[in-house]
């Protein structure tokens, strides 16, 4: 290696450290970009919006005239969609978690099925509402009713939810379910009295916030097909409905034929965020509330 | 008490089952207005309706009246998935009851109807009158002859751009765009305006009116053709094509594609087929053809259309009432 | 209540718990196949239509055609157009979320303290929470008017909005996989540079980043993944055009906003249209899946390395 002289030496370590000052400017740019767009995507939205937002707007009526349109049915269909949807993946998630966790026998089997269960996760949504356009609308001829789109949905967040009641099941300690053998219980009774409790926070947790993804998931219901003017309230699973993501499409859609149709479509998306952000702040708060340090 | 939050919960869940499945029937019970219908009984149940883009805004304009005024019980749903493609939903076992279509149903389609034992109707709901339309900044193509808008979306026509037609207007590619095959806008336009001969593979095809709508209101140089309902809601983005069929350029305008209006070339009956058999055995559906019939002049002009003649309306109101 | 009698009940009590205790696991067996059974219901329900398409179409004629006109008199079934559509949006959102992600990805690992860690790492996530209808009307409403400003060519409808916008919305997803990928790379190996005289930067640059490449790039795979299978936001933004062109400014249309619009009309069972839903359906299945699975190949290799 060639002596450098101090000067050159002092020239290259000056750029060097400058170089690394603008460097951390740009990462910490980075960083911060994702808030600053989301910044401008709500200021634009409440923008457009919150002048649509009010009492008639939230609890009236499905109308083609942006005047007199409400949302009520859309609140309503997404209420009922999601009667179905927890139920189901609740259900569901939490059966494959135990079997996974406590039955399985760790092998060939297990791996395949948790394979599997990863691979439906990157599935895209747009196939599964081809699933269940072939399968819960056609050939069990439910037609697009809540039950159909909700089992369709169910299909879609089951795989995030079993994993999130895997990680909860996996964290509980080693020796609660120990001493409960000890003290003579069975298997299944170690789990209904001891694992499940103990990881239920965690579960709840993790199918909250897979229910935020159904509310706000669009493809396949346009896929199944929801009418574009609804104007009655679905009041059973077997009734017809839309949803608050299907108003937005169909609002966005159109607003090139009726300019309010946006106000209408922005102010539906405040609804809609609004109630994600309070789903999503419940399943924090339980998450903190009951995060028990074994 | 661990145990008892569990039970809490499975409980919760059970009881969302129960009541998901044993949900009451549709209304949200805030229906105590007996209001009559036509005939003058409270009624019940679902009437879907799919079909004409073109059609919609005055089906869903009329479904929704009917609701507020008439019978608040009946839950009438309206798509649009195109006329095709809506008689697709409609000629199926328990299909849609209404189909709108923008062109009259075809040999094929009614030969289906005859297979599944479907007795259809054809009720003519208003005339429409195919508009041409283009963007606010195009002050040269503002007349036009029927030829020269053939030439632009003929497959074998040298007009690629608006000095093609007329030498003096700009040289610069036409963008043509209009609505695909699902439409039935576009069969009448293929058919009964080009001939059936061949589009030109570059004509833009959407699925949405919106979006054409959208496209020629961006763009300088794009031309697009739709019913008229879409141009009049749409008049502060874009202007119609004025057609001169030999008597000097005529614009589409709700007293020239009437009848026997000077646009009654590019001018077209639209309709919406009811399923005779569902009209049968569902008391909403008949009804609300009724009132579909009774109303239709009055709303047919709000949103871009133009009457049929009274005695039409007279004679598909017998009709229905002999049901 | 005597004694013999509680012994009894005790006994029958314990028989029933017996039973369900066998019971159980064949029951859970049931549930947890219904994952499995997902799988098949999917592939079944594709596989059978696609075959079926192919029957109709040939297989070569369907993925070398350039023209896509499937409602056509003569209809024309060729799916580069859309390939072309679904690529050409992918690109773009990794071109903005793969730099922007990594580099977020740097800073969360490798300069923000704890702290800033726990405040930025949740916000970052919001944007991934953000339904996907939501980032279409912006990017319909706003992005392509905006860049209109910029761009006087560009169409209503392009392939250019919705693809930025796709990019904002993965940036989340792979700046917190390179970010797992980064921290969980030695401290010792940082120290040994450090210690030679670097910058935090030529850390990064010569240490952190190489040690951490193999999951960097599987976030950037299912990055890609997550992108071609993105629905809502190009079906607004970008038009139903059937384009095979190499011109961001156009309208494009993607394989899923295809499903859309084919599944909007209901093409009826039997015509080949409704085939070729499938067969498209299916092509984005078996790409989505093989981008996953080399994901999964390439973190896994990075998981032995450390």
């Amino acid at each position: 290696m060639n002596q450098l002289s101090e000067k050159q030496h002092i020239r290259r370590m000056k750029r060097r450290l400058f170089l690394n000052r603008f460097s951390k400017s740009i990462f910490m740019l980075s960083a911060f970009f994702g808030l600053f767009f989301l910044a401008v995507l709500l200021v634009k939205v409440v923008s457009e919006g919150i002048g649509s937002v009010n009492f008639d707007f939230l609890t009236g009526k499905l109308s083609t005239q942006p005047e007199r349109a409400g949302i009520m049915g859309a609140i309503l269909g997404t209420f009922w969609l999601m009667l179905v949807v927890a139920p189901v993946t609740m259900f569901v998630g939490v059966c494959t978690a135990i079997y996974l966790e406590m039955y399985a026998k760790k092998g060939r089997l297990v791996s395949f099925i948790q394979t599997n269960i990863s691979n439906l996760a990157g599935v895209p949504s747009i196939v599964y509402g081809i699933l269940g356009l072939t399968v819960f609308v056609r050939v069990l001829d439910l037609g697009n009713i809540v039950l159909a789109g909700g089992l369709t949905m169910s299909l879609l967040i089951l795989p995030i939810v079993i994993v999130a009641s895997q990680e909860a099941i996996r964290s509980i300690p080693f020796f609660l379910s120990e001493a409960a053998y000890g003290l003579g219980a069975t298997k299944w009774q170690t789990i209904q009295r001891i694992i499940l409790p103990a990881a239920l926070p965690g579960i709840l947790t993790g199918a909250i916030l897979s229910l935020s993804r159904a509310i706000g998931e669009t493809a396949p219901l346009v896929v199944i097909g929801i009418p574009a003017l609804l104007i009655p309230f679905p009041g059973s699973i077997m009734d017809r409905f839309t949803v608050l993501p299907m108003q937005i499409y169909y609002w966005t859609l159109d607003a090139s034929l009726v300019a309010e149709y946006a106000n209408l479509a922005a102010a539906t998306i405040i609804v809609l965020l609004v109630a994600l952000f309070v789903l999503n702040s419940t399943a924090i708060i339980i998450r903190n509330k009951f995060h028990r340090v074994f | 008490m661990k145990f008892n939050k569990y039970l809490l919960f499975m409980t919760i869940a059970a009881f969302a089952v129960v009541l998901a499945a044993c949900g009451k029937d549709g209304d949200s019970g805030e229906s105590d207005k007996n209001k009559a219908s036509a005939q003058g009984a409270e009624l019940k149940g679902s009437v879907a309706i799919d079909g004409s883009g073109t059609v919609y805004p005055l089906m869903a304009r009329l479904a929704e009246e009917y609701m507020v005024n008439e019978q608040e019980n009946v839950s009438v749903e309206v798509s649009r998935a195109g006329t095709s493609a809506g008689f697709k939903k409609f000629l199926v076992e328990n299909g849609t009851d209404f189909n709108d279509a923008s062109r009259q149903i075809k040999d094929e389609e009614a030969a289906e109807a005859d297979k599944l034992g479907i007795e259809v109707k054809e009720l003519k709901v208003a005339l429409d009158g195919l508009t041409f339309v283009i963007n606010k900044e195009n002050d040269w193509a503002t007349e036009m002859t029927p030829e020269e808008l053939v030439s632009i979306f003929l497959a074998d026509s040298t007009v690629e751009k608006w000095s093609d037609i007329n030498p003096d207007w700009p040289d610069e590619k036409i963008n043509a765009m209009g609505p695909n095959e699902n439409h039935g806008t576009y069969e009448f336009f293929y058919e009964s305006i080009l001939d059936k001969q061949d589009m030109d593979n570059s004509v833009n095809l959407q699925q949405e009116y919106s979006t054409l709508v959208n496209l020629v209101s961006e763009d300088k140089n794009g031309i697009a053709f739709f019913g008229f309902g879409y141009y009049v809601n749409n008049q502060d983005k874009m202007n119609a094509v004025a057609v001169d069929f030999g008597n000097g350029p005529v614009e589409p305008a709700l007293d020239t594609i009437s009848e026997d209006g000077a646009y009654t070339d590019f001018t077209r009956p639209v309709f919406t087929y009811l399923n005779v058999n569902h009209a049968k055995e569902k008391p909403q559906v008949k009804d609300f053809a009724l009132y579909v019939m009774n109303n239709i002049t009055k709303f047919a002009g709000e949103t871009g259309f133009a009457p049929i003649p009274e005695s039409e309306v007279k004679e598909n109101v017998s009709y229905l009432e002999g049901l | 209540m005597n004694i013999r009698d509680m012994i009894d009940q005790n006994q029958r009590g314990n028989s029933i718990r017996r039973r369900i205790e066998r019971l159980i696991p064949i029951f859970l067996t049931l549930i947890a196949s219904l994952s499995v059974l997902t799988t098949i219901g999917i592939i079944w329900t594709l596989l059978f239509e696609t075959v079926e398409f192919f029957k109709r179409v040939p297989f070569l004629d369907f993925f070398s055609g350039t023209v896509l006109k499937p409602l056509s008199q003569n209809p024309e079934f060729g799916v580069l157009p859309l390939l072309m559509g679904t690529v050409t949006s992918s690109l773009i959102a990794m071109a903005v979320a793969a730099p922007i992600g990594l580099m977020a990805a740097i800073y969360l690992s490798e300069y923000a303290s704890p702290k800033l860690r726990r405040v930025v790492k949740p916000i970052l996530e919001l944007l991934a929470g953000v339904p996907t209808i939501v980032y279409g009307f912006f990017a319909f409403t706003f992005v392509t008017p905006l860049l209109r400003e910029f761009i006087p060519s560009l169409q209503a409808t392009n392939i250019l909005s919705p693809g930025l916008v796709m990019g904002v919305m993965i940036i989340p997803m792979i700046a917190s996989l390179s970010e797992d990928a980064m921290s969980s790379v030695p401290n010792a190996m940082r120290e040994g540079a450090y210690g030679l005289g670097a910058t935090k930067l030529e850390v990064t640059r010569k240490v952190v980043i190489p040690a951490a490449l193999s999951g960097i790039i599987a976030s950037f795979v299912l990055g890609i993944s997550r992108a071609i299978g993105e629905t809502m936001i190009v079906t607004i933004a970008s038009g139903s055009t059937k384009n095979f062109t190499f011109d961001l400014t156009q309208s494009m249309q993607t394989m899923t906003a295809y499903i859309v619009e084919v599944t909007g009309g209901d093409a009826a069972a039997g015509s080949t249209v409704y085939y070729s839903l499938y067969a498209v359906a299916m092509t984005l299945f078996v790409l989505t899946l093989l981008m996953n699975l080399i994901a999964r190949a390439v973190s896994k290799k990075f998981r032995e390395e450390y």
